[in-house]
């Protein structure tokens, strides 16, 4: 039997290369997210170890809220100069140093920050305690002299001898450089810049006088890690943070870890509804080969074969099918993270150059998924195979008889209304410690499972309705409708591959579209202030004090109003987020309706909350709260009221005024400044367009430009997963090549026939491309009623968020189904182009 | 190729001149034709007959423009086909020609009048609805019209086959093997209507086939063997066509075995 199917293999390669390849892109995808996110990790991890190699304990300020925002600068703990002392009298400490870390920005000679947006634009302190190492040049001393990293300077034109502007904490001063550092291999660190500093111009560049933010020891020759870190521990007390340089690589490790989990996780989601897709193309696939076969079948069995041995040759030429795609997959995948890695490094993301990983895990799930999915999806078919009776193989063509479909479209109905069940009920869930994600998901995919199985019902009417159009266009498009009709559930399972990926799309799109007709919701009502000032880095986000002096000296704003950002954690250390705004002015730039006296309460330092975090539970009215900062200090504060409207101007649910947090220790960081003209709009906007020229990395927006910028960044979330789900798309429309083509070869009779009595080359050819046309648009339009579905449920249960309605773009989602039309039509061209081409004396003469 | 032309006309269908067809090259190199010189008179309903591999079904395809030939040249109501593209080839098929197959002769998924309208839909021509009408009616196929191929007998299917290959009034109708995968009674009905429609409407129509009766029903017989005409005869009937078959059988025995 082995023989046998390698032989059916071997015999059609084209078809077998076609099956094979909707495993391919799958398994391409899932094993290029592990190699590439792998690599990454593997890269931080020799980054780690060596940058963390020069001290063998560190002492830091612990992070008592762990939050991304306690990453910026004003809010990163720090340890006190004496702790430098304490440690540098323990018994077995050789060495101690100290190291300061902040933000500092190159500035190019157009006054832009330089660097990639997105990654940390870093200024340190210049010790052996550095990540960094001298390259080229020597150390920066004094407070006029800079190293910058390699990568930054090559991109800027600079090296050693030049001169260089840096921001720092809103002022620009320019700096010698002198020398040129790297990260271990690389010029630079996922597009991070770097400006090094002695310690002393780094302390008082960011304002950490008589501090540090880390402080290592080194420890006399043969004293274990361990030991030093107990010993430095007991002298420093347990306020502050002590572990040995492998612990801090190991956090270190764990946090990329973490982050890099998300992205995993992304990617397999999309390399899953990939191997999804690629699934039902495979199904179909053996399905149709299977049908083709039965003669052969039928003769195996005839010659003496078992029904098993029939089973066992279609389910080994799937295995084989499974094992040959998922090796070209690995392979691909690699040459995909590499490509990507090559990519991120051509666009400025360098990263550290420890080569490509590809962890044992990797090739075990590829295999384990790619053989998995072939031999589930061969199963039926091998079932079917394997009840083909003897005689058939004395029988000529099948009838074509119309098939049966009840019960299919039964189990498909009740399969659908399970999956809609789960996914809302996975969305109705409040129970924050369930995988909702995992629940919804679940639930999308069994739906459209379910759908696909009723599909067939579907097939009929739709195509019968499509070829009437098709009909007008002649009377290949006739044939077209008949060929679309005559095999409901081939029709169906072709269309529901691409039902598939336009559901997933067509969510998307509704999701996105009702967000961002909230956001408009939200900014016709709220959004009052004529200009709004904000950071142009994603992680670079607060604005300096010295922005706001200057825009509040400015004589033609009216208000200067700022919005600060702070993490904080409750009583059961639960991080939220709390918005610090200026009670005097908000009103003025926000519409948020602050009740009666609200804002008088907020001004003596009590708390409001908006709406709808007070329906999460976390405060309640009139509760007294303990506020708990990143730095430490807390506040007491009384819950004072509710206000409606969106958390999307204040920053946060929560909200206080500067003064009540400022009297309590804590300098919030300004997010955002709104500011009102005094009088011609016009002037007020040259003279904020004057403060910005003086203020690099900060942007300003009239009303209009910053409803477009919400709008705009909406979008472009939508088109990234737009990209990310036209793979699913790309492996459907290749099942609609693949189904057609074999469609050709198996009618190739009937289209010799056609050609005999009078079809010319483009009626042949046009006839072909019409099937496809009415599939994809059948698929397509299964898919957008799904999809509506998903994206309903889903905004609805998002209502109490600020989601309001529903919003169906419906011209956009009419051109998904057009597109999707032209898509098939281009699927279909090389199966058009054979029908057209082929011989019409061996079609007719053919066995 | 009207239907009023007179049997006797004396107007030539088909013409071929040193008609010859060389399958392969070199050592491998087949002869199925070779040099064959044919004329068939509009209204002549010719059996071609010959034993397999005799170039019987070559002749056929090359006659209707399926297969182009390797030298000599083929007419049909004097249009020489060797010049024609693809494209004239296939305009020349829906109207000049039309076919009636062994076996898979119709659409599946198109039902009996679509099938027999689908030369004239495939050129986007009106039908010629007491043409359609006369032919369905002799056919009596006039009750079965709706019906997919699947819910016809044999015959059934053969007749609409025959009716298509009528329907657009061709030059010549070429049937291969017809009666091939029919029962003797649905078999003798199809040759039936082929004879009227030869007699009654004037209809040329070229036929292979291998079996004596059903060359019968035709005007004229021509025998092939090796690629060549070896022989000839009118207005036959079944014994006669037995016997000649049986000498020329003896004669390619005699000849192969010497």
């Amino acid at each position: 039997m082995l023989r046998v199917a390698l032989k059916g293999l071997l015999g059609h390669k084209l078809r077998f290369l076609l099956t094979a390849f909707a495993v391919v892109v799958g398994i391409t995808f899932l094993a290029g997210s592990f190699v590439l996110t792998d690599s990454i990790q593997g890269a931080f991890d020799d980054l780690f170890d060596e940058a963390l190699t020069a001290a063998d304990v560190y002492v830091d300020a612990p992070r008592t809220i762990d939050d991304i925002t306690t990453e910026q600068p004003g809010l990163v703990p720090t340890v006190p100069a004496s702790v430098l002392e304490e440690v540098r009298d323990v018994d077995g400490v050789a060495e101690v140093l100290g190291h300061v870390e902040g933000t500092a920005q190159f500035i190019d000679d157009d006054g832009d920050p330089v660097g990639t947006e997105g990654p940390p634009r870093i200024g340190a302190s210049y010790s052996e305690l550095s990540p960094v190492a001298i390259a080229e040049g020597r150390p920066p001393e004094g407070p006029t002299e800079v190293a910058m990293d390699r990568g930054t300077a090559e991109l800027m034109g600079r090296g050693v001898g030049d001169r260089v502007d840096v921001l720092v904490a809103g002022e620009v001063r320019t700096y010698d450089v002198v020398g040129l550092t790297s990260f271990g291999e690389s010029d630079n660190l996922l597009g991070a810049t770097m400006a090094t500093f002695d310690l002393a111009t780094a302390q008082a560049l960011f304002d950490m006088e008589g501090e540090y933010t880390s402080v290592g020891a080194i420890a006399v020759d043969g004293l274990d890690q361990d030991e030093l870190r107990d010993r430095v521990a007991a002298a420093v007390g347990d306020d502050l943070e002590v572990r040995t340089a492998a612990e801090a690589a190991e956090s270190g490790k764990e946090q990329v870890a973490n982050a890099l989990g998300f992205l995993t996780t992304g990617l397999l989601a999309f390399a899953g509804v990939a191997v999804f897709v690629g699934a039902f193309i495979i199904a179909n696939t053996f399905s149709i080969v299977v049908a083709q076969r039965s003669r052969e079948f039928a003769l195996l069995r005839a010659l003496g074969a078992s029904a098993a041995q029939v089973r066992l040759a279609v389910l080994l030429e799937a295995l084989a099918v499974g094992v040959v795609a998922s090796t070209l997959g690995i392979l691909l995948g690699i040459g995909f993270a590499v490509g990507v890695q090559s990519l991120l490094d051509a666009i400025g993301f360098a990263l550290p150059s420890s080569g490509t990983v590809v962890l044992p895990r990797t090739i075990l799930v590829a295999y384990a998924v790619g053989v998995t999915v072939t031999l589930l999806s061969s199963l039926v078919s091998a079932r079917r195979a394997s009840r083909v009776a003897p005689i058939e193989a004395m029988r000529g063509e099948s009838s074509g008889a119309e098939q049966r479909l009840g019960r299919r479209v039964t189990v498909g109905a009740v399969v659908t209304v399970i999956g809609a069940l789960v996914l809302l009920a996975g969305l109705l869930l409040v129970d924050e410690d369930a995988n909702i994600l995992a629940i919804v998901g679940t639930g999308a995919m069994v739906t459209l499972l379910g759908v696909a199985l009723a599909a067939p019902l579907f097939a009929g009417p739709v195509a019968a309705a499509l070829g009437t159009v098709a009909a007008r266009l002649g009377f290949s498009g006739r044939l077209a409708q008949r060929n679309a009709r005559r095999d409901r559930r081939r029709t169906a399972a072709t269309a529901s591959a691409l039902m598939i990926g336009v559901a997933l799309v067509a969510f998307v799109t509704i999701f996105t579209a009702s967000i961002q007709g909230a956001v408009t919701g939200t900014l016709d009502e709220q959004f009052r202030a004529d200009f709004v000032l904000q950071s142009t880095s994603f992680t670079t986000f607060n604005l300096s004090d010295r922005l706001i002096e200057d825009l509040r000296d400015e004589d033609e704003l009216a208000v200067v109003s700022t919005v600060g950002l702070a993490p904080w954690a409750d009583a059961d250390d639960e991080v939220h987020s709390l918005g610090v705004v200026d009670p005097d002015t908000i009103t003025e730039v926000v519409g948020v309706d602050w009740q009666d006296g609200q804002t008088a309460a907020l001004a003596a330092g009590g708390m409001l909350v908006i709406q709808d975090h007070l329906d999460d539970g976390v405060v309640a009215l009139g509760d007294e709260v303990t506020v708990r900062f990143p730095d430490g200090t807390s506040l007491e504060t009384r819950v004072a009221g509710s206000a409606g409207g969106s958390t999307q101007l204040l920053g946060a649910g929560y909200v206080m005024g500067a003064a009540a947090v400022s009297a309590a220790g804590f300098d919030a960081p300004a997010i955002a400044v709104y500011a009102n003209a005094a009088g011609d709009p016009e002037a007020a906007r040259a003279a904020v367009d004057a403060v910005v020229e003086r203020h690099p990395g900060v942007r300003v927006q009239d009303q209009a430009e910053f409803r477009q910028a919400q709008q705009d960044s909406i979008a472009t979330v939508l088109n990234l997963f737009l990209v990310l789900l036209g793979l699913a798309l790309f492996i459907a429309l290749l099942g609609i090549a693949n189904t057609l083509a074999l469609a050709v070869f198996e009618r190739t009779r009937e289209i010799g026939l056609l050609r005999a009595v009078g079809m010319d080359r483009g009626q042949a050819g046009r006839m072909i491309l019409g099937e496809a046309v009415i599939v994809s648009v059948f698929g397509a339009l299964l898919g957008l009623v799904v999809g509506s579905f998903f994206g309903w449920a889903v905004v609805r249960s998002l209502a109490e968020d600020g989601l309001d309605r529903v919003v169906f773009p419906v011209a956009r989602l009419g051109l998904y189904v057009v597109l999707a039309g032209f898509a098939g039509a281009v699927a279909a061209l090389f199966p058009a182009w054979r029908a057209s081409r082929l011989d019409v004396l061996e079609a007719v003469t053919a066995e | 190729m009207s239907s009023t032309s007179s049997p006797t006309s004396t107007t030539t269908a088909v013409r071929t001149r040193s008609a010859t067809r060389v399958y392969g090259e070199g050592d491998t190199a087949v002869l199925a034709l070779d040099a064959v010189d044919l004329e068939v008179p509009t209204g002549q309903f010719l059996a071609v007959m010959g034993p397999s591999g005799s170039g019987k079904s070559t002749l056929l395809h090359c006659l209707a423009g399926l297969d182009r030939l390797s030298q000599g040249s083929v007419e049909l109501a004097g249009t020489a086909l060797e010049p024609l593209s693809d494209k004239d080839l296939t305009h020349l098929r829906r109207s000049g020609v039309g076919f009636i197959f062994q076996s898979y002769n119709l659409v599946p998924t198109l039902d009996a009048r679509e099938n027999i309208t689908l030369p004239l839909d495939l050129a986007g021509r009106d039908v010629d609805g007491a043409w359609f009408d006369r032919i369905v009616a002799t056919l009596g196929l006039a009750d079965r019209l709706d019906h997919r191929p699947a819910q016809l007998s044999g015959g059934q299917q053969q007749r609409v086959a025959a009716a298509r290959a009528l329907v657009s009034r061709p030059t010549v109708v070429f049937a291969d093997e017809p009666t091939g995968a029919l029962d003797t009674a649905s078999g003798a009905e199809l040759l039936g209507f082929l004879r009227q429609a030869a007699t009654e409407f004037g209809q040329t129509i070229v036929m292979v086939t291998h079996d004596p009766a059903a060359a019968s029903y035709a005007d004229r017989i021509v025998f092939l063997a090796d690629g060549r005409i070896v022989s000839e005869m009118l207005e036959p009937d079944a014994d006669a066509v037995l016997d000649r078959m049986k000498s020329l059988e003896t004669d390619v025995q005699h000849a192969t075995g010497a």
